[in-house]
């Protein structure tokens, strides 16, 4: 069974590396072939399910090494909730990558195998400099894709996403250096015994770098200026996908390196969570009001994933374990509305040819079913029952205020609020006549399957989750166990298996 | 397991989507005709509850009150179904105004937060969404939906206010919370100076949403106010409001914003006697809103015939005798409808008003609420007799469109009207409204006094007392909002910050590693350390770096 902890990291780099060969020599096309690989991804986590959601840990030492010398691989619950959420994603990207408009469809696949290998290790690693290196080879697979339509604006995003995301991994790099200068080791279970009798001062300097560096990467204010950029000039696959998991994963690191090496004690204590909800405050009100004055649809559409990030922190901030279920909810809930959105958005902008909302007047009237999915889906970007996105909110809005942070609990209503209005406005521009419906009705053909399929399963998947609002409510009860009960993963770790 | 009507509505709703088109103009009446008979014989006493989400969700205590209500807007809905039964209305037409009364009936019978939130909501967006498939003008949707919010908004602080100090979501408003639930409530009701979006909306919608907006969203509002803020005395309030509103009223020279304007003032009526610490004038204030439901919404059906055929809605040149004599049933309805909310005897509003009057404690509210009668009767005698009585008017040639089937909705509101005026019993049982006396010789003259003194006022000098209130009463409607302008210059300097400057980015990268360094250093101080210790940091900084 602990083998299996090698597939999401080993599979999709041997897809690249033998599907090469396995393409020429025996005439498979690729797109079934990585279709088949993204599938296969699901494998492992059918497996392991069962006794990782009963509170079994896996380990996995690579190369047999122990841990002082070695990399070792761990799987608690949290971690799996990432890795589904990493193969779910990617395997939406592939479906979507199935189009034949697509330039150099290999090329493409190939990018995202990569990605999502560096995806799955950093779920997947309890070794901080492992982590730098995955996270490293995430984001060069990102640049690679987000500039992938080589227009200028790609081009730009690309620049860009490089400038920042190498700066964000310098400042991982430093934090990682002083951890090893203070301790020798980097191994997240040893240090979580080890790293707190390290001095004052390093240890600040430490949790600075790291809070920066990773907070760049999920983008809070005042670091986030860079991703509106960066989305407005990907393809909104891409975008799904940083929407989805891309900006998700840092968190989930910050998160493990919170718990295991400081401790949520130490980190009260030095007020982190007060400055950080503060910026979360300030993120959700600047992601919104700058949502408003866009016309352009992605760039609307991106804004507002900033200030979800801001809900998604200011209910981490709280550090109770009420919030933190709030939080890693809404990380699943944001994740599919939003990359179900910027997927629909893609469809109107490939149909339409263009990203401005106000030329998007009519499209209601040639896809009924795309704009009322669009409109469901915002209703639960604005917090509005049926859709997931109630309940998170409703939990974070409800623990935030428990836990005495009023302004936070007060940020996140109103925050819906603003978010109604610029919704609103989408949705008046699609649902309006236009005035030349007639050329509507001659190009009238039907959206491909590869479009078809993901967008309406992120919507159906958001109306189940709010259906089945008990279920999700106790897997992820569990899901954040290992934040506050850090002793099974580090005694599963340091004893070895 | 026990249901309200409200969840026995949203299960039959669904069946919208399955049946033919053609059936479904038979399907809602016949719908709500089986709520209605289940809300008045059956409700069940007892709960109904399950587990949602790690809360306990109450969907179903037996309330008295909710039951008399939940009733009367499922008559009116019965009513408006058959009304609107000659215009052809498509499925996603039924589906929402069905989905709407559910919700409005169901929120009637929740006891927890949770889900009289979400119905709460379940009735903004329907609303909504009836104003966008009616093809009304995008810009009501946006200003509905604002107003609508912000009370939305204050709810849900205010709900998060109770959790926090609670833990649990059942309706227990703690006082804590109470300044966020009555915003709430306010906005919801239209209470003064909360009401803008009534008269913005509402006569502005397609006709068939203006009669049947009526019913339902300001009544679970006024409705909430027993609920949500119960302890907090509106009287003097609601006195001013009835008032005020029916000065606004009387200004008004269009149909339905004259309505509208009826609407606060009645819910000003509600409000008094719903919020007063007395038994009395909580019943009194529940029977007003029975009977308000039942003539507000009669009286929107009548003007709405009217209006439509006329293409005119000016109250002053609408009508006069021909129609009258065209349609004397028309007239007697009217004339009903207008004796009811005046609150002449013997029909329904009589009996309300004075369970309220009686019951209220504030001296003040209880005169002011007298005046706002006598508002009320003046008003509604200028629309008799512009609309019906007026000699020398067009006379127009056109067949009104007052099909057998809206003639039985009115019909059958009328009758209300008249049989719950006569037989009080009918509603009031078992209370301490059920021993006063209505009709001795006292009692009596006292109902139709402010009806009397409208008349007088309105033979003797109409136009002088239209100038005076003309005078008096400002136009609020005109000024601008200025927080939108406020919103707008912070905007302006949002996205001259955002300019897509790669250096500026960095910058910010950087100075935000700075402060938070320093802030950590220093236990979360900035400004104390930065102000007396400069010079130890920047010493520090440099050892770092090098």
């Amino acid at each position: 069974m602990n083998q299996l902890l090698l597939w999401p990291i080993l599979v999709p780099l041997l897809a690249v590396a033998g599907g090469y060969f396995l393409l020429r020599f025996t005439g498979l096309s690729d797109k079934t072939f990585y279709l088949l690989v993204a599938i296969s991804n699901f494998i492992p986590l059918v497996f392991l399910a069962g006794p990782v959601l009963g509170g079994r840990v896996f380990t996995y030492r690579m190369g047999g090494w122990f841990y002082k010398q070695g990399i070792i691989l761990a799987l608690d619950r949290f971690s799996f909730f990432m890795l589904v959420l990493v193969s779910f994603y990617f395997l939406i990207a592939f479906v979507w990558g199935q189009s034949s408009k697509i330039e150099e469809r290999s090329r493409f696949f190939i990018l995202l195998c990569v990605s999502q290998a560096g995806m799955g290790g950093l779920a997947l690693t309890a070794d901080i400099f492992n982590m730098y290196v995955f996270l490293e080879i995430v984001s060069i697979t990102l640049y690679a894709l987000v500039a992938y339509k080589k227009t200028a604006e790609g081009m730009e995003a690309g620049f860009k996403y490089i400038i920042i995301g190498s700066l964000g991994g310098f400042f991982i790099l430093w934090a990682i250096g002083l951890v090893y200068g203070a301790t020798g080791n980097l191994n997240l279970a040893y240090l979580s015994q080890n790293f707190a009798g390290v001095p004052s001062t390093i240890k600040i300097a430490t949790l600075t770098f790291f809070t920066v560096g990773f907070a760049l990467k999920f983008a809070i204010f005042p670091l986030h200026a860079w991703k509106v950029d960066v989305m407005t000039g990907a393809p909104v696959v891409i975008n799904a996908l940083l929407a989805g998991i891309g900006g998700k994963i840092p968190l989930y690191c910050l998160l493990r390196i919170y718990s295991l090496l400081f401790g949520w004690d130490y980190l009260i204590e030095v007020g982190l969570f007060s400055i950080l909800s503060f910026l979360a405050v300030i993120t959700i009100f600047v992601g919104h009001l700058m949502a408003f004055r866009q016309d352009n649809l992605k760039r609307l559409l991106a804004y507002s994933s900033v200030a979800h990030i801001g809900y998604i922190v200011a209910a981490l901030a709280v550090v109770t374990s009420e919030g933190i279920q709030g939080a890693v909810f809404h990380v699943l809930n944001h994740g599919i509305m939003k990359a179900g959105l910027f997927l629909i958005a893609g469809a109107f902008i490939y149909e339409l040819g263009t990203e401005n909302i106000d030329e998007l007047k009519g499209a209601h009237y040639r896809r009924p079913f795309l704009s009322v999915s669009f409109l469901i889906l915002s209703l639960g970007m604005i917090g509005m029952p049926p859709v997931n996105g109630f309940l998170s909110k409703w939990q974070m809005v409800l623990s935030t205020m428990a836990a005495g942070a009023y302004i936070s609990s007060l940020a996140i209503i109103i925050g819906g609020f603003m978010a109604l209005l610029y919704y609103l406005r989408i949705a008046v521009s699609l649902f309006s006549r236009a005035e030349e419906n007639n050329t509507a009705e001659n190009e009238k053909y039907s959206l491909a399957l590869n479009f078809k399929l993901p967008i309406y399963s992120l919507v159906f998947i958001s109306l189940a989750i709010f259906i089945n609002a008990n279920i999700f409510h106790r897997l992820i009860g569990s899901v954040i166990t290992p934040l506050f009960e850090i002793s099974p993963y580090v005694t599963a770790i340091l004893e070895g298996v | 397991m026990v249901f309200s009507g409200g969840f026995i509505l949203f299960a039959l709703v669904l069946l919208v989507f399955f049946l033919p088109r053609s059936f479904l103009k038979w399907y809602a009446p016949f719908c709500m005709a089986i709520v209605a008979l289940y809300g008045w014989f059956i409700s069940p006493a007892g709960v109904m509850g399950f587990d949602f989400f790690g809360f306990d969700l109450q969907l179903y205590e037996y309330r008295e009150y909710s039951r008399l209500i939940a009733s009367a807007m499922a008559l009116f809905a019965f009513c408006y179904y058959l009304y609107i039964f000659p215009r052809n209305k498509n499925r996603v037409f039924y589906f929402f105004t069905l989905t709407h009364v559910a919700a409005a009936l169901a929120i009637l019978f929740v006891n927890d937060f949770m889900s009289f939130f979400i119905l709460w909501e379940t009735l903004t967006i329907t609303a909504a969404a009836l104003i966008f498939i009616e093809n009304c003008p995008s810009k009501l949707i946006v200003k509905y939906f604002i107003y609508q919010l912000a009370g939305t908004i204050s709810l849900l602080a205010g709900i998060a206010i109770c959790y926090s100090s609670s833990g649990s979501l059942v309706l227990e408003p703690v006082a804590g919370a109470y300044p966020f639930f009555i915003l709430a409530v306010l906005i919801k009701a239209a209470v003064i100076p909360f009401h803008i979006w009534l008269p913005a909306t509402y006569p502005k919608v397609s006709f068939d949403l203006s009669v049947f907006f009526t019913a339902f969203v300001t009544k679970v509002g006024v409705f909430s106010v027993w609920l949500l803020t119960g302890g907090v005395n509106f009287e003097l309030l609601g006195g001013i409001v009835a008032l005020v509103a029916v000065l606004y009223a009387i200004k008004q020279q269009h149909l339905r914003s004259f309505l509208s304007y009826h609407i606060i003032s009645q819910v000003g009526y509600i409000l008094a006697g719903l919020s007063s610490a007395s038994l009395l004038a909580t019943s009194g204030g529940t029977y007003h809103l029975v009977n308000n439901i039942i003539y507000k919404g009669l009286l929107f059906m009548i003007v709405v015939v009217i209006a439509r055929e006329l293409g005119s809605e000016n109250i002053e040149s609408t009508g006069g005798l021909a129609l009258t004599k065209k349609y004397p049933f028309l007239f007697v309805a009217a004339l009903v409808a207008s004796a009811s909310i005046t609150g002449l005897p013997p029909f329904n509003g009589f009996i309300s008003k004075k369970i309220i009057l009686e019951g209220i404690e504030n001296e003040l509210a209880a005169n002011l609420l007298f005046l706002a009668s006598i508002g009320t009767g003046f008003s509604f005698t200028k629309f008799l007799y512009f609309s019906f009585l007026q000699p020398g008017q067009l006379e127009f040639g056109k067949k009104l469109s007052f099909a057998p089937l809206q003639k039985f909705a009115v019909f059958i509101l009328t009758a209300a009207c008249i049989l719950l005026g006569l037989f009080p019993g009918l509603l009031i049982s078992q209370t301490a409204a059920s021993e006063l006396d209505f009709y001795n010789r006292f009692a009596v003259s006292r109902g139709l006094l402010p009806g009397l003194i409208a008349v007088f006022i309105f033979v003797v000098s109409y136009r002088k007392t239209a100038d005076l209130i003309d005078f008096f009463m400002p136009d609020w409607s005109k000024n601008s909002f200025w927080p939108a302008k406020t919103a707008g210059k912070i905007l302006d300097i949002l996205q001259n910050l955002h300019s897509g400057s790669l250096q500026r980015y960095i910058a910010w990268i950087f100075s935000t590693m700075l402060v938070l360094w320093f802030y950590l250093l220093n236990n979360g101080n900035i400004f104390k350390p930065l102000l007396f210790s400069t010079k130890k940091y920047l010493l520090l900084l440099l050892g770092a770096a090098g």
